[in-house]
This record gives structure tokens, C-alpha cells and sequence, in this order.
């Protein structure tokens, strides 16, 4: 596993098969013989962007929103991005995606650099990558049907009308739906049925890679169930590779192979999801786990997340989090903490380990009720 | 081609699957302006009127182009002049049907050609935001800055009397604030997520405008679009009524309310009649338009 | 706060310049001759030809469009051989007397459509409401150059109650005289804002009135009229943005009705000067109505910012 030059940070961990957070829900889980080679399907590297804000007359801030993410995704798994609303997740997937031109870095797809492609070419590997979006009410034409929108990336990429016919009517059948629904429009359907619309306009043209953009956030929580087991039996059997992002830790844990914790723009933690419950390291994601509401009235409240969120206009120097974080040290105000790799596959942008980590520290700074 | 493993379904559908499939959005809207008594009744009042103004040589025996000078302004109710006679001796009725047609060319042309063009600028100038757009709008707000009636006048005069003109300036007088509503439209739809959706799919940026961008801001031009017809038609006839529109002796209703200007003394209701017409048909399409406004505003995004 | 003050104070002289490229350019493409009424009948090509020189007529646009814009930033219109008199003379006056008219006809037009707006809001549903309502159709709808005449056979050709034109009687006259010149003009401007107004003061009023925070006023026991009180400062705004507009309309109307009751004013200027092809005052009348159009709209704009706290940007 070659660590990518210039960078001392973020490292590339194989994920050892079957240790998926989901393999007890679906039943299955792929035996070594079973799953073919794991290899990187997208690589993201050093990924950097900035947008001005006009502050007065003439003068111009910037907002730094996603600053040096870098991770890779194994084909067929499912990586998960979680963090507050603000804090750069959905930058970063339009920036995968070609959505938004990134400032700096570099996004690989098997291997191949996006951005050296031009035209045809870069159309072409495009289509590998696709979206579903948040809301499923605006991420369809009120004025198409839905059939219409579920066909819309065949016709552009030239399909025949038979050809789209055929292949939408598979596509609502995959999802769930049936082809009578075709001339629907999406007034007329309810949330969970248009979230279902939308991953099958996803998957239209074959895609490898899909990102989920808080495709559940939206849901009543009995429907997130049904999509959120429709989009792991569609991993299965389409061998997808997912980005999941979400601001849900549930949601993610239950989802995910690996996880990255953002926070205003930059990985804070990069871990599988059970070492994010077990013992997460970085004090935002033991903030995180804290604050979900637990059902035992006898576990003491966990203390709040204090202050507010610092202005991504000027965050603080060094660690972004310093403001809000009980442990910090004058360290973290002068200098921006490296990714440490604490564990086997764990990783932890925070001066609390590696190389200026305090003497005597155990295994994490703020108590954690354990489930 | 396509090898797609058909597994039955994660999840039992939540679809009824004897369902009929759903009343299209056309069908909506043409119900519910068939049930605004307002709407119906302007657009018989119109549909009547433009039908009255084709068929006119069929209607009147009379020519509305020369008049029986010892039968000169006869009043209202006179035998064989439902209308009576104008300054020149001619038929009012005939030359009101006559002139019908001038008035609904010169109201509805200028609204169709200043909607399309209008679009064009303001769906480009907010989907490319960046210099093109903002060149394009500033441009757009020089001619906004003029009131609308004086602008029409000052290109009418420029340009030189005749229906042709008048149809040319009243269309540039419309095309900046359709373009407004265009490109404010525009603006709202571009942030959607569909948009981005459709980028996904590697759609150009004429496909997009085209195909996604266009039918969503259609309502809001459309309904801004009709209320500007009973504008057009009061302004035609107002350059007509300032000598700059239709000439002599072609009927116009503009025209002919100035020409009886100076038979209000002898025969005054004759003299208002005109008048009445443009008011009648103004007032008829602003109403239809209202109408349209209210059927189409189901469920817009 | 002021830095958006500025910003739109800003924005306005580039429009203004706009306006004035506009009006240069539309002028330049009038046909006629330019040259008309200044020469005397037995003149020569050669005496044209120095004559277009003197003017400056053949210098190229851009430069003519400069010569023009710097004379009349010195409040140099140029001179009207039709007239005989320098064209700011001939401004002045007129522009006076349309203020005269413009002002009566606003505070007619507005003030009567916003009482019955208010009335038609406030008594939704009864048939005031529907009246009203039907009154706003027809004051959009109406020509006011129909009303005009309307008015004329009404009150001057029947009634004679009213003088059917000009702005005094021949032996001068007092303020009852003056009142009685000016009703029918005014009135027949006024009708169409009439319309206009208490249409958009109903629906705005209406729109505001659904709002959650007036349930909140209610249910906090304040009365019916201090609830208006607050509704009426968030309705203000988009009749605010109408009534500025209605301001233009009066003026840019103003060429229709001035000319059927011969008041002397910039309208009937402009009219008089498009039939007698009199270059100068026709470009010197539509910039001045032009330019108060566009001052009109600052106003209104610099009141919205004044008045409404959600346009003002927090820093």
C-alpha cells in the first residue's frame, strides 16, 4: 500500500473483508473466495476549495470549505462522511463529482485522474460516477414525469426510445416500483417513493460509484429503513461502491465499512464504524457520540458541545476545533495537528496523539457513556 | 445491451398496481379555469369579438372605408346604423368590426414576439450568471428605466407612423421586464437540485435550458406575458390615437376615437364608442389572464 | 446600512447615462430633416453643407452623443427654430405645469386607492370588497386617453359644469378657476392608479394579514387597528414599489391627456414637437421625463431600504 507523495497525513488502509457494519442486517456477508480483489475504485487527494464572499464594497473574504480532504474508496464498500451541516460534505461530493471545480488535488478514478480528461472522455468516465440527492421533492422536474426523469440521462447519452423504455422500466422495477408509475409526476408521489425515483435515476447509466447525499435525511424513519435496505440490496447485487454522507450517526454506522468524521472542511477521524462507537479519538466525535439521545433514563446526560460554530469566513488557527474542544492545549492554537494513525486503521487529526501527545493519556480525554 | 439480473424487490411495492395513471397537469389547470365564471365569460367576450372582427365582411354590408357624406354622424339607434355614422358618413359598426382586427393583431404581436425574445435573454442571462448575464441585464435595465408608454412613443417616433412600427416599438418596450421575469425565474430554478441532476447526466448547457429550465419558468412568463396583452392593446390605440400608429383611411379604434375628438359636441356617444371597444377588450383579456394566473397555480415548485 | 445607500445611489448614475445613450441614440434614427425650418427656402447645397457643419451634425455619433450630453449637464438644450426660443425656456415651464398635473393626479390616484384598498382588505368578502375589485379591473384595463374624452362629454359638452381645456380661463382667474381646469385631467390620469393602487395595496395587505406573526399579535390582545398598525408597516413595501411606478405612468400618460385638455405641459410639448419634427425639444422633453422617472425609482428604493429591515444586508 503506497502512501500517496508529499502527504504524511492521510494513509490508505484495506478494509479486511466481511467487516462491513451492515453484514448482520442483510444476511449475506461476501466470503473471501466470494468477493473479487479489493481494489481503490476512487482515490481523492489534497482536495481544496474556496469560495469569496463579498464582505463590503470592495472587499472579498473567503470560505474555505473543504480544506485537504483526502481518503480512497474500495470497490463494493461503502464510505461514510459524517459531520454537522456547514462542515464541507457536500462540497466534497460535488467536488468528486464534477460538479464544482476544485481549487487544488486530485480525484482518481481506477486510477485515472479526472481532471487530465477532457470532452468525450471525460463524459464518458462521468458517467461512472452519479448522485442521489437530499431532497426528494426538488431533485426531480415537477414538469416531467417521472419515467421521463428516470430516462432523461439515456436520452442524453443517446439511447433509443425503446431503449430508454426498456431500460427505465427496469430500473423502477429495481427500486421497487412498478412501470405503471412511469407517467406519474412527482407531485403525486409520496417522499419515499420519490427517493426511490431518484436512486433509480442514479443507477440509469450503470453508474460504479454512488454518492448519497443525505438520501435519507428527509424521510420519515420508517421509510429511511425500507431505502436504506433497498440501497444495501442494490449495493449487493450491482456490486456498488458507496459514498454515504449524512449528518445521522445511526444512519452511517449502520451503512458504512469506513467512516470519516469532517469537521468546518477537514477529516477529523477515519476509522471502521466500530471503532467510531468502541472508542472514538478525536474529543468532536466523542462530542458526537455523546449527544445521541439514549433511551436509558439512568445514563447520566453527556455534556453539550460548547460554544457555536466558529465562522467558517476565519476559522481558528491550528485546530479548527480548538474553540469548542476541554482538551485543548496551547499547541493546538500554533499549529495544525498532522493525522496520526493511532490504531491499525484508525486515523486522528489531534495534537492528543502522536508526536506532541500529553504524557500519561489514556485512551481518550472525555468519558463516554458505552452502550 | 442491457444484462441486468432481475431479483424481485428488496421491499414489497408500495404501489397500488391497478392504479389508472394520473390526470396530467394540462388536464388540471383546463378544469379549473372552466370553472372560473370571470375567466369564461372574457374569453367568449374575446373569442366572440375576434371571431365578429374576421368574419366582418360578412356581417355588414357597408364599406368601412367609404362613407355616404349626407349621412354624416347619425346617433346610436338609427335605422340601417346600429352604431351611427362617423364624421365621414361611414358605418361605426362596420369600421368598429373592421378595426377589431388592427386592435387584436397589435395587441397579442408585440406580447408574442417580445415573450420570446424576452425569454431568450433572461433564461441565458440567469443560467450564466457571471459577466455575459450581468452585460445582458444592465442592458435590459437602461430600457426599464423609461416608463412604458413615454418609450413607446419616443421609438414610435423614430421609427415613423404605421402599424408595422408601432407592433416593433411596443415589442422592445415589453422585451426588458419579460426578460426580468425571465431571468428571475431562472434564478430559482437553477439552484434546485434537478439541475445539478441533469448536469450529472452530462446534459449541455443548451439541453438543460431547453429541456429542464424552460418548462418550470414557463408559468410565471406566461401569466406576466397575457397581462401585458390589454396593456399592448391600450397603448396601439393610444400611438393610433397620437397619429402614430394606423393611418387614414384604414379603421383603427385608436384612430378613430381621435378623429371624432371634434364631434364630441354633436353626436358624443358616437364620439365614445371606440373607446368603449379598446376598454372592453383590455378588460376582457386582463381578466382572462387573471384566470390563467389563478388555474395555473396548483402546485408549482 | 449606508454602504447599501450608497451602492444604489451608485447603480443609478450609470442608468441615468444609459438613459440618456438611449434617448441620443433613438433621436439620431429620426426621420426628417434635421436641417428643416433653419434654412430659408432658396438655400444651396453649399449653404446646407456649411450649415451642417456649424451644427456639428456631421461629426461622427459617439462625438455628437458627447457635445450633447456636456451641453446638457450645463443645462444647454439647444434652440427650436419652430418655437423661437431656447428649449430650456421652453422646458421649464412645461415640465412646472406637469409636475402640477402629476402631483394632483398621484395624490388623487394614490391616496383614493389606497383608502379603498385598505377598505376592500379590511372587509374582505362583503361587497365593498367585490366592488372594489371590479373597480381595480377597470382602472387597469381603461385607456386614460378614453376616460379623458369621457369626462369631456360628461361634464364640459352636457353638464357644462367644467372648461374641456387649457389651465386658466382667458381672463385669469383664481384657485377655483385652476381647480376647475385641472379635476378632469388629474381625475383622468388618476383613474388607472386608482385601479392599480387598490389592487396591490388589497392583495399585499391580504398577504400580510395571513402571516403567522399577526395570529401571534392577536393572541397577545391587541385590537383590531393596532394589529393594522403593524401589518401595515411589512404590507408598505410592494405598494410602495407600485406607487412609485404610478408616478411614471402619470408622466409617461401625460403626452395622451395633456394633449386632449391642452395643458401645457411636457407631454403636449413632446406630442407637438414629434408632428412638427422639432429635433431638440422632442430629445431635451423625453430626457427630462427620462431622468425623473429614473429619480422616481431611486426615491422609491431608497425608501424601501428605509422602511424594510430585511433589505438592508447584515454585515
Amino acid at each position: 500500500m503506497t502512501m500517496p507523495t508529499g502527504h504524511s497525513q492521510a494513509a490508505n488502509a484495506l478494509t479486511p473483508p466481511g467487516t462491513g457494519g451492515r453484514s448482520a442486517s442483510s444476511g449475506v456477508t461476501p466470503s473471501p473466495e466470494t468477493r473479487t480483489q479489493s481494489h481503490v475504485l476512487l482515490r481523492v487527494d489534497g482536495l481544496r476549495k474556496r469560495f469569496s464572499v463579498r464582505t463590503g464594497l470592495y472587499s472579498k473574504a473567503y470560505v474555505s470549505a473543504v480544506d485537504n480532504v483526502s481518503f480512497t474508496v474500495e470497490a463494493g464498500t461503502t464510505l461514510g462522511i459524517v459531520g454537522e451541516t456547514g462542515c464541507g460534505k457536500s462540497t466534497t461530493a460535488r467536488l468528486i463529482l464534477g460538479l464544482i471545480e476544485p481549487d487544488a488535488g486530485t480525484v482518481a478514478f481506477e486510477g485515472v485522474d479526472v481532471q487530465t480528461l477532457t470532452g468525450l472522455r471525460r463524459r464518458t468516465l462521468r458517467r461512472n460516477m452519479q448522485m442521489i440527492f437530499q431532497d426528494p421533492y426538488s431533485a426531480l422536474n415537477p414538469r416531467m414525469s417521472i419515467g421521463e426523469s428516470i430516462a432523461f440521462p439515456l436520452r442524453v447519452h443517446g439511447y433509443s426510445k425503446a431503449e430508454q423504455r426498456e431500460r427505465m422500466e427496469i430500473l423502477l422495477h429495481q427500486v421497487g416500483l412498478h412501470r405503471h408509475h412511469a407517467s406519474y409526476y412527482p407531485h403525486q408521489m409520496s417522499g419515499g417513493q420519490r427517493q426511490r425515483v431518484n436512486i433509480a435515476r442514479a443507477l440509469a447509466l450503470e453508474p460504479r460509484l454512488v454518492i448519497a447525499d443525505e438520501a435519507v435525511s428527509a424521510l420519515d424513519k420508517s421509510v429511511q429503513a425500507q431505502v436504506l435496505n433497498l440501497l444495501t440490496d442494490l449495493q449487493e447485487r450491482l456490486q456498488l461502491t458507496y459514498i454515504f454522507i449524512s449528518h445521522d450517526l445511526n444512519v452511517v454506522q449502520y451503512m458504512s465499512d469506513r467512516v470519516l468524521v469532517m469537521y468546518l472542511g477537514q477529516i477529523v477521524e477515519h476509522c471502521t464504524p466500530e471503532a467510531l462507537y468502541a472508542a472514538p479519538l478525536h474529543p468532536y466525535t466523542q462530542v458526537l457520540l455523546a449527544s445521541i439521545p439514549d433511551v436509558n433514563p439512568d445514563q447520566p446526560p453527556a455534556a453539550p458541545l460548547e460554544g457555536e460554530l466558529p465562522s467558517p469566513l476565519s476559522p481558528p488557527s491550528g485546530c479548527r476545533f480548538r474553540t469548542r474542544c476541554a482538551a485543548a492545549m496551547p499547541i493546538c492554537a500554533a499549529e495544525r495537528p498532522p493525522m496520526i494513525q493511532e490504531r491499525p486503521g484508525h486515523f486522528v487529526m489531534c495534537h492528543l496523539y502522536g508526536p506532541s501527545a500529553p504524557a500519561g493519556r489514556g485512551e481518550g480525554c472525555i468519558p463516554i457513556p458505552h452502550n | 445491451m442491457i444484462t441486468m439480473v432481475q431479483l424481485p424487490a428488496a421491499v414489497p411495492s408500495t404501489a397500488d398496481t391497478g392504479a389508472v395513471a394520473p390526470r396530467s397537469y394540462l388536464a388540471e389547470v383546463r378544469t379549473r379555469f372552466w370553472h372560473n365564471r370571470a375567466g369564461m365569460i372574457a374569453v367568449s367576450a374575446l373569442v366572440l369579438l375576434a371571431m365578429a372582427a374576421l368574419v366582418a365582411p360578412l356581417l355588414s354590408p357597408y364599406d368601412p372605408l367609404i362613407g355616404n357624406a349626407t349621412r354624416r354622424l347619425l346617433p346610436i339607434g338609427s335605422t340601417g346604423h346600429l352604431l351611427g355614422t362617423d364624421e365621414q358618413g361611414r358605418d361605426m359598426l362596420t369600421r368598429l368590426l373592421y378595426g377589431g382586427r388592427l386592435s387584436l393583431l397589435t395587441g397579442m404581436l408585440p406580447v408574442i414576439v417580445s415573450t420570446v425574445i424576452g425569454t431568450v435573454i433572461g433564461s441565458t442571462a440567469g443560467y450564466l450568471s457571471g459577466p455575459i448575464g450581468a452585460v445582458l441585464m444592465r442592458t435590459m435595465d437602461m430600457l426599464y428605466a423609461f416608463p412604458a408608454i413615454m418609450l413607446a412613443i419616443a421609438i414610435s417616433a423614430s421609427l415613423g407612423p404605421g402599424v408595422t412600427n408601432s407592433v416593433l416599438a411596443i415589442s422592445m418596450v415589453f422585451i426588458a421586464p419579460i426578460s426580468r421575469v425571465a431571468e428571475a425565474a431562472t434564478r430559482r430554478v437553477i439552484v434546485l437540485e434537478y439541475i445539478e441532476a441533469a448536469r450529472l447526466s452530462g446534459a449541455s448547457t443548451a439541453c438543460i435550458l431547453r429541456s429542464q429550465v424552460l418548462p418550470n419558468i414557463f408559468n410565471p412568463i406566461f401569466v406576466y406575458a397575457s397581462s401585458l396583452i390589454g396593456l399592448s392593446i391600450v397603448i396601439a390605440s393610444g400611438l393610433s390615437f397620437l397619429g402614430m400608429g394606423a393611418r387614414p383611411p384604414v379603421p383603427e379604434w385608436g384612430f378613430m376615437l381621435n378623429s371624432l375628438r371634434g364631434t364630441i359636441y354633436v353626436q358624443p356617444w358616437v364620439a365614445a364608442l371606440p373607446g368603449f371597444l379598446i376598454f372592453a377588450t383590455s378588460m376582457s383579456c386582463n381578466m382572462m389572464s387573471d384566470a390563467l394566473r389563478d388555474a395555473l397555480d396548483i402546485k408549482d415548485a | 446600512m449606508t454602504l447599501m445607500l450608497l451602492r444604489r445611489l451608485g447603480l443609478a448614475i450609470p442608468t441615468l447615462l444609459g438613459v440618456s445613450v438611449v434617448i441620443f441614440f433613438l433621436m439620431s434614427v429620426l426621420p426628417g430633416d434635421p436641417l428643416a425650418g433653419l434654412l430659408a427656402q432658396d438655400a444651396t447645397a453649399a449653404d446646407r453643407a456649411a450649415l451642417t457643419h456649424s451644427l456639428g451634425l456631421d461629426a461622427p455619433l459617439a462625438v455628437r452623443y458627447i457635445r450633447w450630453l456636456g451641453d446638457v449637464m450645463h443645462g444647454d438644450f439647444g434652440y427650436s427654430p419652430y418655437r423661437k426660443r431656447d428649449v430650456s425656456e421652453l422646458l421649464g415651464t412645461a415640465f412646472v405645469n406637469t409636475v402640477q398635473l402629476a402631483v394632483a393626479a398621484a395624490t388623487l390616484g394614490i391616496g383614493t386607492g389606497l383608502t379603498l384598498g385598505v377598505l376592500a382588505a379590511v372587509l374582505r368578502g362583503r361587497v365593498i370588497d367585490r366592488l372594489v375589485s371590479m373597480l381595480a379591473m377597470t382602472g387597469i384595463s381603461i385607456p386614460s386617453y378614453w376616460v379623458a374624452i369621457l369626462l369631456i362629454i360628461i361634464f364640459s359638452a352636457t353638464l357644462k359644469w367644467l372648461p374641456a381645456g387649457g389651465m386658466h380661463s382667458a381672463h385669469g382667474g383664481g384657485f377655483l378657476d385652476y381647480m376647475k381646469h385641472v379635476a378632469m385631467p388629474a381625475f383622468a390620469s388618476a383613474f388607472v392608479s386608482i385601479g392599480v393602487t387598490a389592487r396591490m395595496t388589497r392583495a399585499s395587505l391580504l398577504e400580510t394579514y395571513s402571516m403567522d406573526f399577526v395570529d401571534l399579535l392577536r393572541a397577545k390582545g391587541l385590537r383590531g387597528w393596532q394589529v393594522l398598525v403593524h401589518v401595515a408597516k411589512t404590507a408598505a413595501s410592494p405598494v410602495l414599489t407600485v406607487a412609485g411606478l404610478q408616478v411614471g405612468f402619470l408622466l409617461g400618460g401625460s403626452v395622451l391627456v395633456e394633449t386632449i385638455f391642452s395643458w401645457p405641459g411636457l407631454g403636449q410639448l413632446i406630442f407637438q414637437a414629434i408632428a412638427a419634427r422639432d429635433f431638440k425639444v422632442l430629445q431635451a422633453g423625453v430626457l427630462v421625463v427620462a431622468v425623473t422617472f429614473v429619480l422616481m425609482n431611486l426615491l422609491v428604493d431608497v425608501l424601501q431600504l428605509l422602511i424594510d429591515p430585511r433589505l438592508r444586508k447584515a454585515a
